[in-house]
């Protein structure tokens, strides 16, 4: 019924890698098929999913390594078991000068990243990340859905809600009722053709 | 790294009642034979849930070293340990207690196992937070080998049959794999239930396996009621000072001994005392005075039973790896707080650590106290609590316990199936802690395997990967190790008798 905010997925890699840029990044991969390793939160999960849609889009093979959650994802990152993690933009906020953040999927970048490029700057049509919102049972009346995402619309334009959110590491997001329709076309059609190929999906 | 700041936060009044509160209920339970460390923390854990982590992290900590140190009075008073760690207290402390010495021996004890706490809870502030920074370098595969280590030490430091103790290292591995794996997303042993996708829920499991078993025997055995031995008035503190002061380097190796038995993954109070009695025994002068009322054997096991505490938060807390059985429930715990244990606990969440260390501390210190005068004044009064409200009581904290967890009647049902089928291995010689060790050291091993596997296929070799690391190489040198060592000593043993034959 109304998505607020969602926080958008970024390629990490140690602060000392000398993979400086995404091109490296996708150089380095081209060069050695699937020898790029690259931590992420579960199988299946939003950052795999995003992993095989680079690959997919920069035409290169990365190996994912699934980890328990984003915590030992990070620590693995941290302690340069893998190469690189797909994560998000609020784990190089909480990581801050121990990694460098390749790229983020987002439209623009974020206002507390400036020094972070977004993947379409340089080329690759990827936004997207962990998106979060509130649902509610279809039988819900429009009336009470209106005031409720009123509401929420309204503590999302709190500019001290704002604030914080950001340097946290989120990205403001503002879908009401009205948006919904679209953006979930959007969404759906963006993940379930990866879904069907990973075989999460049934064809 | 020992901030004051931390210090002061252990001492808030909600924190020290906490720790007097968990040191009482501790001792209380771990007095009453049958109830061991592992089944206070159990049926105590769900009380803490809606605790801030560092309150219960003390709370908890506080009932495992009390329970600890309450074992010793039945030990002492009725020649019946009244958890497993202090089996090795009965062959000293109930000779004491029957030459009239009983009051002697109990001070002795509550002395020895604050020392003893104090000098294991010395170690884990002093040793985990370097240990965190090394253990960053750790990956999966040394994970791996971590969790295979745990797996081996049942082989060589496992109670009872090492047969048995194997088999029911495997059929806990085989719980660890129900559901969907963590790396994989593969559904196993699954079939019709739904309910067994999330998998077997530790903190549930180890109640039902360690609570239902007891609570079943003490129901179907008709046991005569405890005698409640002699009332024992006199402290006799300045004597047991003087005696502890003769001591001091049996304290102190007995503390060290424990404290290295708790980090190893799995291995406990009821290990170390009985490794530090036969050292102390082997080391002494007064080796024939042993078994008939030394007071060095009471030392020695009950400084080591207490050292495990400390020395066993060290692996659970670097590495999400338990030390001791009742830091596996302490970590199912931990987990339900939304705590990840590991290498970037003590930077990320410091005050958390450092604040339940001092208060751990702290609950050690508040024991002294407790103990001296538990031991002369409720004793009696705890023994003599009848099964009809014993059992039943401990029955129901069980069921709120695993209800507790995910407020969900699924855990409930897996805690009694899983305690009445341990109940029912228990008959055939199978002991719950084995089942335990494999059911979280399986997981935790198969994760970095299947990681491992990844990342060495990415590098080019999968042997390199799980090979050739220094510290997955020093870890499976320990493994080998770990593995024969029983068999050599046994080898040396009937060597030397030949030799003297």
């Amino acid at each position: 019924m109304f998505w607020f905010h969602y926080t958008p997925d970024a390629l990490l890699v140690p602060s000392d890698s000398p993979v400086k840029t995404l091109k490296d990044f996708v150089d380095a991969a081209k060069k050695a098929p699937g020898a790029t390793t690259l931590s992420g939160s579960g199988t299946n999960s939003a950052n795999h999913l995003t992993q095989r849609q680079f690959d997919k889009l920069a035409g290169i093979k990365t190996t994912y390594v699934p980890f328990g959650g984003t915590g030992p994802s990070n620590t693995a990152l941290l302690g340069k078991q893998v190469s690189g993690s797909w994560g998000y933009t609020t784990v190089q906020m909480q990581l801050g000068a121990q990694v460098r953040c390749l790229a983020v999927a987002m439209e623009q970048r974020h206002p507390k990243l400036p020094d972070c490029p977004t993947f379409k700057e340089q080329g690759f049509n990827l936004v997207g990340g962990a998106y979060r919102g509130v649902a509610v049972p279809k039988s819900t009346p429009a009336d009470i859905q209106n005031k409720l995402a009123a509401d929420l619309a309204k503590v999302n334009a709190d500019p001290e809600f704002i604030r914080k959110m950001e340097e946290g590491g989120f990205a403001m997001l503002n879908v009401g009722p009205a948006q919904m329709a679209g953006f979930m076309t959007d969404v759906k059609a963006r993940y379930e053709a990866l879904a069907k190929e990973m075989g999460i999906v049934k064809k | 790294m020992g901030s004051p700041d931390f210090l002061l936060a252990a001492l808030s009044p909600l924190n020290l009642l906490l720790a007097l509160g968990g040191v009482v209920a501790g001792t209380v339970i771990g007095a009453l034979p049958g109830l061991t460390a592992t089944m206070a923390v159990a049926v105590l854990v769900p009380f803490t849930f809606t605790m801030a982590p560092a309150a219960a992290l003390i709370a908890l900590g506080a009932i495992y070293t009390g329970a600890i140190y309450g074992g010793a009075y039945a030990a002492i008073l009725l020649n019946t340990p009244g958890t497993p760690s202090s089996i090795a207290t009965t062959y000293d402390g109930y000779p004491m207690a029957r030459k009239g010495d009983g009051d002697l021996a109990l001070t002795l004890a509550c002395l020895s196992s604050v020392v003893g706490g104090l000098i294991g809870a010395g170690f884990l502030l002093v040793l985990a937070p370097p240990m965190a920074t090394v253990a960053l370098k750790f990956g999966p595969v040394e994970y791996f080998w971590l969790g295979l280590f745990g797996l081996t030490l049942i082989a060589s430091l496992g109670e009872g049959s090492t047969i048995k103790g194997l088999i029911g290292g495997g059929l806990g591995l085989l719980l660890s794999m129900v559901g969907v794996a963590e790396v994989g997303g593969d559904i196993r042993f699954v079939g019709e239930f739904k309910a067994l996708l999330g998998g077997v829920d530790v903190v549930s499991a180890l109640i039902g396996l360690y609570c239902i078993p007891v609570l079943i025997d003490l129901v179907a055995t008709p046991v005569a009621h405890l005698e409640a031995g002699k009332q024992v008035a006199s402290f006799r503190l300045g004597e047991a000072l003087g005696i502890l002061r003769r001591s001091r380097v049996n304290l102190l190796r007995s503390s060290i001994i424990g404290t290295v038995v708790g980090i190893l993954p799995g291995a406990g109070g009821s290990i170390a005392s009985l490794v530090a009695y036969s050292e102390t025994k082997r080391g002494s002068a007064r080796r024939e005075h042993f078994g008939k009322g030394e007071p060095d054997g009471v030392i020695a096991t009950e400084s080591a039973n207490n050292a495990t505490v400390g020395g066993g938060f060290i692996p659970t807390l670097v590495w999400g790896i338990p030390g001791t059985p009742p830091d596996a429930i302490i970590l199912g715990a931990l987990l339900v707080q939304g705590i990840r244990t590991g290498p970037t606990l003590f930077t990320q969440q410091a005050p958390i650590v450092y604040t339940f260390i001092w208060g751990l501390i702290l609950a050690t210190l508040i024991m002294l106290p407790v103990g001296l005068l538990i031991g002369r004044f409720a004793f009696r009064s705890i023994v003599a609590i009848p099964k009809a409200v014993l059992v039943p009581g401990v029955a129901l904290l069980t069921v709120l316990g695993s209800f507790a967890v995910h407020n969900n009647i699924h855990e409930v049902q897996q805690m009694v199936i899983l305690g009445v089928a341990a109940w029912g291995v228990g008959r055939l010689g199978f002991s719950a802690s084995p089942i335990v060790l494999g059911l979280i050291l399986g997981t935790i091993a198969e994760r970095g395997f299947v990681q491992g596997h990844l990342i060495g296929g990415a590098r080019g070799s999968i042997l390199a990967e799980f090979f050739a690391r220094p510290i997955s190489m020093a870890i499976i040198f320990f493994i080998v190790l770990g593995l024969f060592w029983p068999w050599w000593a046994a080898r040396r043993v009937r060597l030397a008798r030949q030799r003297n034959a």
